[in-house]
C-alpha cells in the first residue's frame, strides 16, 4: 500500500475512534438525544474498504459506528448535527445519525431495517450497468443481517444480471446479543458466495492491507462488468451494540481478548515498523483529531433545532 | 352607525324575499333613492332602493338567499362613517338604528328555530335549510330513516306556511289529476326534463294547494245566450266605442256583486266578511305563468272605465310591469278561458275569495227560444264558490243574475233589438211648417217630402205613419224571409186606421205570396213584427189588429 | 381520436415514454420474453433491448428494492408486479423504502419509481385477486392511481412515470380488455390528483374508483331512468386524493355512496366519511353509505366471489334507499 495512503487511513481510523469516543461522552452526558451503534473495533476495516473507492462509487453502509463517513470525507458538523437532529446536518432532523447522507460522495444514506441495503445496492449497480457507467457500488453489512432474505435475492439478482456491487460483510460476531455461530449455519459467511456464483473471500478485517487489496480486487473486477463479489471481513465489535448496552451476552474474558486486536493498536505497529509512522506523527493525528472534533462539537451545540412545521416537508419530490 | 337596509315588506301578505341581484359592490357609493339590489317576492321582482346616501359597507345577504321580512341585506355607512372591516358572519352585531323586529344577530337562532335544549331528528342538510327559511322543526314532519327531517321535509315545510294571497287560478286540478293517474306507468317513467316552476308559479302552486284542501267547493253552471251582448258590442264599435266582450261580462259581474254582497266576501272562522270594495281579478297569461292582476274598486267604474283598466293592467302584466300591490286584494276573480277555445271547467277558489268565475268560449249552440230550437252564440259560466258562507240559493242568485244581465245587456246603453242598422243611429230629421202650418217639409239625409193635413199636395200624418208601418212590416217580413230562406214572391199590406180624433186601433192585413206552409208563414210574420220597429214603437199604445192571407 | 383497450393503454404509455426518456426501464416477473403474464408488454424487449427490458428472479423483495436503488441514482424504473397482493411481499421495499427514503433522508434524494400492480378479483383467489390501494393510501408517501378507461390508463402511467415521487399504478385485470377512446395527442397526461366527473347529476354523489367506475355507472343510468340524476365521481387517484371534488359534489346533492372493491373497513369510503363528518357536515341530508366487499378474502369461487364484490346491483340498491 502506498505510504501516503496508509497515513491517510491512519489519520482517519484515529479520528473516527476519537469521534466515537466523544459521541459516547455526549450521549453519556445527556447533550445529545440521539442514539449511536459504536463501531469501535472495526474503525481500519472500514476506512480501508472506503480508501478504495473512487469519489463517484455508491456506497451503502451499516449501522456501525462513525467511520464510514469519516472515511469517505463527510464533514464532521453535519455528523453530529444529524447524531443531535439539529439543522446543520445532512438530512434536517428527519433520520438521526444512522440516516447520514450525502449524494455528492454516492453515499445514499441507510434503511431503518436491516437488510434493506441490498435490494438498494442492486438497484444502484442496475443503474450503473444500464447507464453504461464503470462506478461501483459498495455495500456493508453486518454477519447478522447476511440472514436476510434480501441479502440472498440481490446477491442471485446482481449475479444473475453481473451487477457491479461489492457485498462487504463485517462479521464481528455479534448481532446484539447474538453470536454469529447461534444464527448462521455456515461457519463463514463467505461461503455463501458459492451459492450465488460469484468469488467469496474471508479476510481479517483488522488488517488494512487484507482489507485494502480484496477490495480493490473486487472493485476491479467489477468495474470490468464481471459482477457482484462478496467478502467477508472478520472483526469484532468492541462495544456493546449502542452505547448504554450492559453486554450481559457476553463475557468481558472475551471483549478483553479481541482489545488486544484493536485495529488501532495493530495499525500502529504496523506502521510504525514501516517507519510510515512516526510518535510525531501519531501526536499529530491525534492532536488534529481532537481539534477537528472538537471544532464540529462547538458548531453542532450552536445549531438550532429544525422548526417543528418542517416535519411537513421533505415527503413529495 | 351605519344605515342597515333590511327586506323591505313589498305586500301586506310578504313574509320573505329572495335577494335576486346586487348592484352595487362594497366599497361603492350609493346616492340617496339609488337602486342597490333587486329582491324577488312571491308576486314580483322589485328594486330596492337606498333610503340614504353613502357608501356601501357590507352586504349581508347573498344573492340567492331568501331573507325574512325585516331581516337586514346590508349595511351602509353614511357620511363621515369610516367604514367597519368585514366581520365574519356569525359575529355579526344587531343593526342598531332599527327597532328589534329583527331580534338580535341575524345568524342568531332564526324565528322558528327549535328552541334550546330540545332535540329533533333532523339531518344536518336539513336543520341549516330550516335556520335559513325560518321554519321551526318542531312543526315539521319527517319522512326519513326513523322519522328523521329530511331537506325535502323543510323545503315542503317552507311552501305550504307562507302568504295567502298572490299566485293565480290553475286549470281544473280534478282534470289534472285525471291525467296523471292515467299515465300511471307499468314500468319506470323518467322526464324528459324537468321545468321548475317559477316563483309565481311556485307560490300559486302552494296556495292553490291550500284552497283545494281547506275551501269546501261546489260550482253552478249556466250557459248564457251572448247574440244580444254581441249585437250591443257591434253597435258600440260601429258608434265610435271599442270594448271587448271580457269588459262586458266584467261589467255584468260587478254590477251583479253589487247585487249580492255575499259573494264579493271572505269566509273568515264563522264569519263572513263582506267587502264594499269590490276589486276585481283578472287572470292573464303572463310570461311567467297565469297572473291575476287585480282591478281595485271597480263598483266606481262605468264601462268605459273599466275597460281602460283592464286593458292596462293586462299590458304590464305582459310587460313583466305589475308591481305587488297590482297583484293585492282581489275579492273576486274572473278567469277567461274562452282565449283558449275551452268551453267550460271546474274553477279553483283563491281563498279567501268566496268565489271564482270561469268564463268559457263563445260558440254557436242550437238553443231553445220560446220553444224553438235557435241558433245562438252561446257562452257558459261556471262559478265556484266557498260552501262554507254561501248556500246554493245565494249562488243561485248571482249565478242567474250575471246570467241574466249577460242577456239583456241593457246596461251597455243600447237598443239591442235584431236589426241594428239603424239602432243608435241619431236621426236628424226636420219638419217645417210650409204657409199656415197645414202642410209641412220634411227633410232627412237629403230626402224630402211633404206632408198636407188636407190631403191635397201630400199625405196626412196618420196616412203616412200608416205607410211607414206597412213599410217597416213588409221590410222586416223581407228580412226575415232572407234569414230563414224562405221564398216570397209579393206581399202588400192594407192598414187603415179607426179613429175618432185619435188612433185607437189599427188594421193590418198582410197579403203575402210563398210557398211556405201555413205554421212557418205564421212564425215568419210574427219575427216580422218583432222586428219591425214602428210596430214595436206603438206596441204598448195602440192595438194593432193582424191578419195574414195569401195571394 | 381512436379506440383502443386499456392494455394498449398501458403499453403506449410505456412505449412512448421509454422512446422520451432513455433512463426509464421496466422489468419484472416473465415481462420481457413472454411480454408478461397479462401481455400487456409484449414486443418491447425486442423494441428496447435487454438493458432496458429484462426478466426478474422471483425476488420482489430484490427487485422492488433495486427500483428504488435505482430510481435514488439516475434511473426512472417501472417494476412489474404480477400481482397487486405482491405489493405486501415487498412491504418493507414499499412503504418504508420507497415511501420514506426521500423523507428519512432529509428531501436529499427523490425516488422516481413506478410499481405497476395487477390488481382485482378475477377468480385466482384471496393472495391474487385484492385491490389493497387502501392500505397504501394510509402510508405517507407513496402515490397512487387507479385508472378506469382506456384514456386514464394511459394517461396516468404517463403522468406517473414522469412524477418524482413513486407511484403505485394499480390496473384492475378485468379492465385490461375494455375498450375506450383516446385522443391522439402524443403527450396525452391525465395529471395526478384530479377526479373526473363520469356523469353529471345532482340527486346522489356515487364514488367509485377502477372496476367500480362501469358499474357504478350501469348504477346511474338505472337510476337515471328512474328519474334520479347520479353524479359519478370516479377519484382516479387515491393519493393525492381529489377531496374537494367529492366535498362540491357532496353541497350540491345531500347524498353519497362509495363503491369500492376492498374490505369495507378502512376502505377509501372510511376516509372519504371521516373527511365529510369533518368538512360537510351541514350538507348531508343522509348517513354516507359504503358499497364494499365484507371484511373477508376473496375467495376462489366464483360463486363465492361473486357474493363478496360489490356489483352493480348492490350499488344500485344503496342508492335506491338513499333516494327513497
Amino acid at each position: 500500500m502506498d505510504k501516503n495512503l496508509a497515513l491517510d487511513i491512519y489519520k482517519k481510523v484515529i479520528l473516527s475512534r476519537r469521534l466515537e469516543e466523544r459521541i459516547a461522552e455526549l450521549i453519556k452526558a445527556g447533550q445529545v438525544g440521539g442514539f449511536m451503534h459504536p463501531g469501535v473495533g472495526q474503525e481500519a476495516l472500514q476506512c480501508a474498504a472506503i480508501a478504495a473507492l473512487r469519489k463517484d462509487d455508491y456506497m451503502l453502509y451499516a449501522h456501525r459506528g462513525v467511520a464510514y463517513w469519516v472515511a469517505r470525507g463527510i464533514p464532521l458538523e453535519k455528523v453530529l448535527c444529524d447524531l443531535a437532529c439539529k439543522e446543520g446536518g445532512t438530512n434536517r432532523g428527519k433520520g438521526g445519525v444512522m440516516r447520514v447522507v450525502y449524494p455528492q460522495l454516492g453515499v445514499l444514506g441507510e434503511s431503518g431495517t436491516l437488510g434493506g441495503c441490498f435490494p438498494i445496492a442492486t438497484g444502484a449497480g442496475l443503474s450503473i450497468k444500464v447507464k453504461g457507467e464503470d462506478k461501483v457500488v459498495l455495500c456493508f453489512f453486518g454477519d447478522g443481517t447476511s440472514n436476510r432474505g434480501t441479502f440472498h435475492e440481490s446477491a442471485n439478482f446482481c449475479a444473475v444480471r453481473k451487477l457491479p456491487v461489492i457485498f462487504l460483510c463485517e462479521n464481528n460476531g455479534w448481532a446484539v446479543s447474538m453470536p454469529t455461530e447461534r444464527s448462521t449455519a455456515v461457519k463463514d459467511i463467505a461461503e455463501r458466495a458459492k451459492g450465488y456464483a460469484m468469488p467469496g473471500k474471508v479476510i481479517d478485517g483488522n488488517d488494512v492491507d487484507q482489507v485494502y487489496d480484496a477490495v480493490s480486487e473486487a472493485i476491479a473486477r467489477a468495474r470490468k462488468g464481471e459482477g457482484p463479489s462478496l467478502i467477508e471481513a472478520k472483526t469484532y465489535r468492541l462495544w456493546g451494540h449502542w452505547i448504554g448496552d450492559p453486554e450481559s451476552y457476553r463475557s468481558r474474558e472475551e471483549v478483553e481478548k479481541h482489545w488486544r486486536r484493536d485495529p488501532i493498536s495493530m495499525l500502529e505497529h504496523k506502521l510504525m515498523e514501516q517507519k510510515i509512522l512516526t510518535e510525531a506523527l501519531k501526536q499529530q493525528a491525534e492532536a488534529d483529531a481532537k481539534t477537528q472534533i472538537d471544532r464540529a462539537v462547538e458548531f453542532m451545540q450552536k445549531q438550532p433545532f429544525p422548526k417543528p412545521e418542517t416535519a411537513l416537508e421533505d415527503l413529495y419530490a | 352607525m351605519p344605515f342597515v337596509i333590511q327586506m323591505p315588506k313589498l305586500g301586506h301578505t310578504m313574509t320573505e324575499g329572495t335577494v335576486l341581484k346586487w348592484h352595487k359592490r362594497e366599497g361603492e357609493t350609493i346616492s340617496l333613492g339609488e337602486s342597490i339590489l333587486q329582491v324577488e317576492t312571491d308576486k314580483a321582482e322589485v328594486e330596492v332602493e337606498s333610503p340614504t346616501a353613502g357608501v356601501l359597507a357590507r352586504r349581508i345577504a347573498d344573492e340567492g338567499e331568501v331573507v325574512q321580512v325585516g331581516e337586514p341585506l346590508g349595511e351602509i355607512a353614511q357620511e363621515g362613517e369610516h367604514l367597519m372591516a368585514s366581520a365574519p358572519r356569525a359575529a355579526k352585531a344587531a343593526p342598531p338604528t332599527q327597532p328589534p323586529a329583527a331580534a338580535a344577530a341575524p345568524m342568531a337562532p332564526r324565528p322558528g328555530a327549535p328552541a334550546l335544549g330540545r332535540r329533533v331528528l333532523a339531518s344536518p342538510r336539513a336543520k341549516r335549510l330550516a335556520a335559513e327559511r325560518g321554519v321551526d322543526l318542531a312543526s315539521v314532519g319527517g319522512s326519513g330513516p326513523d322519522g328523521m327531517i329530511t331537506e325535502d321535509d323543510v323545503r315542503a315545510a317552507a311552501a305550504g306556511g307562507a302568504a295567502h294571497q298572490g299566485g293565480a287560478a290553475a286549470p281544473s286540478p280534478p282534470q289534472a289529476a285525471a291525467a296523471q293517474a292515467h299515465a300511471a306507468p307499468a314500468g319506470p317513467l323518467a322526464p324528459a326534463r324537468r321545468e321548475k316552476l317559477t316563483r309565481v308559479q311556485f307560490v300559486g302552486a302552494r296556495n292553490l294547494t291550500r284552497s283545494w284542501s281547506e275551501v269546501p267547493h261546489f260550482v253552478q253552471m249556466v250557459r248564457v245566450d251572448m247574440s244580444r251582448a254581441l249585437d250591443a258590442r257591434r253597435s258600440l264599435a260601429a258608434g265610435g266605442t271599442k270594448v271587448s266582450v271580457t269588459d262586458i261580462i266584467l261589467m255584468a259581474t260587478v254590477l251583479a256583486l253589487k247585487e249580492n254582497p255575499r259573494v264579493n266576501a271572505s269566509y273568515s272562522e264563522g264569519e263572513m266578511l263582506i267587502y264594499d270594495r269590490i276589486n276585481l281579478g283578472v287572470a292573464v297569461d303572463a310570461p311567467d305563468g297565469l297572473l291575476v292582476p287585480v282591478i281595485h274598486d271597480a263598483q266606481t267604474l262605468d264601462l268605459g272605465g273599466l275597460s281602460s283598466r283592464s286593458a292596462a293592467i293586462a299590458e304590464r302584466a305582459r310587460k313583466r310591469q305589475l308591481a305587488p300591490a297590482d297583484l293585492e286584494m282581489a275579492t273576486f276573480t274572473v278567469s277567461n278561458l274562452g282565449a283558449y277555445g275551452v268551453e267550460n271547467g271546474t274553477p279553483v277558489i283563491f281563498a279567501p275569495q268566496a268565489a271564482l268565475m270561469f268564463v268559457g268560449a263563445i260558440r254557436d249552440e242550437v238553443l231553445a227560444i220560446d220553444g224553438r230550437a235557435e241558433v245562438r252564440p252561446a257562452m257558459q259560466i261556471a262559478i265556484a264558490y266557498d260552501h262554507r258562507g254561501i248556500d246554493g240559493a245565494t249562488a243561485s242568485r248571482f249565478t242567474t243574475k250575471v246570467k241574466a244581465l249577460l242577456e239583456a245587456p241593457d246596461f251597455l246603453g243600447v237598443s239591442t233589438a235584431l236589426n241594428q242598422a239603424a239602432a243608435g243611429r241619431h236621426r236628424d230629421v226636420l219638419v217645417e211648417a210650409i204657409g199656415d202650418s197645414m202642410r209641412t217639409s220634411i227633410s232627412y239625409l237629403g230626402h224630402r217630402w211633404s206632408l198636407d193635413g188636407e190631403d191635397a199636395t201630400g199625405p196626412d200624418p196618420v196616412s203616412s205613419f200608416l205607410g211607414a208601418l206597412g213599410s217597416c212590416l213588409l221590410m222586416s217580413l223581407g228580412v226575415a224571409a232572407r234569414v230563414r230562406k224562405i221564398q216570397l214572391g209579393r206581399a202588400s199590406v192594407h192598414a187603415t186606421a179607426n179613429e175618432k180624433g185619435h188612433v185607437k186601433e189599427i188594421q193590418v192585413e198582410l197579403k203575402v205570396e210563398t210557398g211556405a206552409d201555413d205554421e212557418r208563414l205564421h212564425k215568419l210574420v210574427e219575427v216580422a213584427e218583432r222586428g219591425c220597429h214602428i210596430r214595436q214603437l206603438i206596441r204598448d199604445e195602440v192595438s194593432v189588429a193582424m191578419t195574414v192571407a195569401r195571394i | 381520436m381512436r379506440t383502443i383497450t386499456y392494455a394498449q393503454g398501458i403499453k403506449e404509455a410505456i412505449e412512448e415514454e421509454m422512446r422520451r426518456d432513455q433512463t426509464v426501464i421496466l422489468y419484472g416477473e416473465d415481462v420481457a420474453n413472454f411480454g408478461g403474464i397479462f401481455r400487456i408488454t409484449a414486443g418491447l424487449k425486442e423494441q428496447f433491448g435487454d438493458e432496458r427490458v429484462f426478466d426478474t428472479p422471483i425476488s420482489e423483495n430484490a427487485f422492488v428494492g433495486a427500483g428504488v436503488g435505482a430510481a435514488l441514482t439516475g434511473l426512472r424504473p417501472i417494476v412489474e408486479l404480477q400481482f397487486a397482493d405482491f405489493l405486501f411481499t415487498a412491504g418493507d421495499e414499499i412503504v418504508l423504502k420507497a415511501g420514506m427514503w426521500r423523507y428519512g433522508h432529509g428531501g436529499a434524494y427523490k425516488v422516481p419509481l413506478v410499481v405497476r400492480c395487477p390488481s382485482g378479483a378475477a377468480g385466482v383467489g384471496p393472495e391474487h385477486g385484492q385491490c389493497p390501494e387502501a392500505f397504501f393510501m394510509h402510508a405517507p408517501g407513496l402515490r397512487i392511481v387507479t385508472p378506469s378507461t382506456p384514456a386514464d390508463a394511459k394517461g396516468l402511467l404517463k403522468a406517473a412515470i414522469r412524477d418524482d415521487n413513486p407511484v403505485l399504478y394499480f390496473e384492475h385485470k378485468l379492465l385490461y380488455a375494455t375498450k375506450g377512446e383516446i385522443p391522439d395527442d402524443p403527450d396525452y397526461i391525465v395529471p395526478l390528483g384530479k377526479a373526473a366527473i363520469r356523469r353529471e347529476g345532482d340527486a346522489l354523489t356515487l364514488v367509485a374508483y377502477s372496476a367500480m367506475v362501469p358499474k357504478a355507472l350501469a348504477a346511474a343510468e338505472r337510476l337515471a331512468r328512474e328519474g334520479h340524476e347520479v353524479e359519478v365521481i370516479d377519484p382516479r387517484s387515491l393519493n393525492p386524493f381529489d377531496r374537494p371534488a367529492i366535498i362540491e359534489s357532496v353541497k350540491k346533492t345531500g347524498k353519497i355512496v362509495v363503491a369500492e372493491e376492498t374490505y369495507k373497513t378502512l376502505g377509501v369510503g372510511a376516509e372519504i366519511g371521516a373527511m365529510l363528518l369533518e368538512e360537510a357536515l351541514e350538507y348531508l341530508d343522509r348517513p354516507l353509505k359504503r358499497v364494499a366487499m365484507p371484511d373477508v378474502p376473496v375467495p376462489t369461487s366464483t360463486v363465492l366471489e361473486k357474493f363478496v364484490i360489490p356489483s352493480e346491483e348492490k350499488i344500485y340498491a344503496a342508492c335506491r334507499e338513499l333516494l327513497s
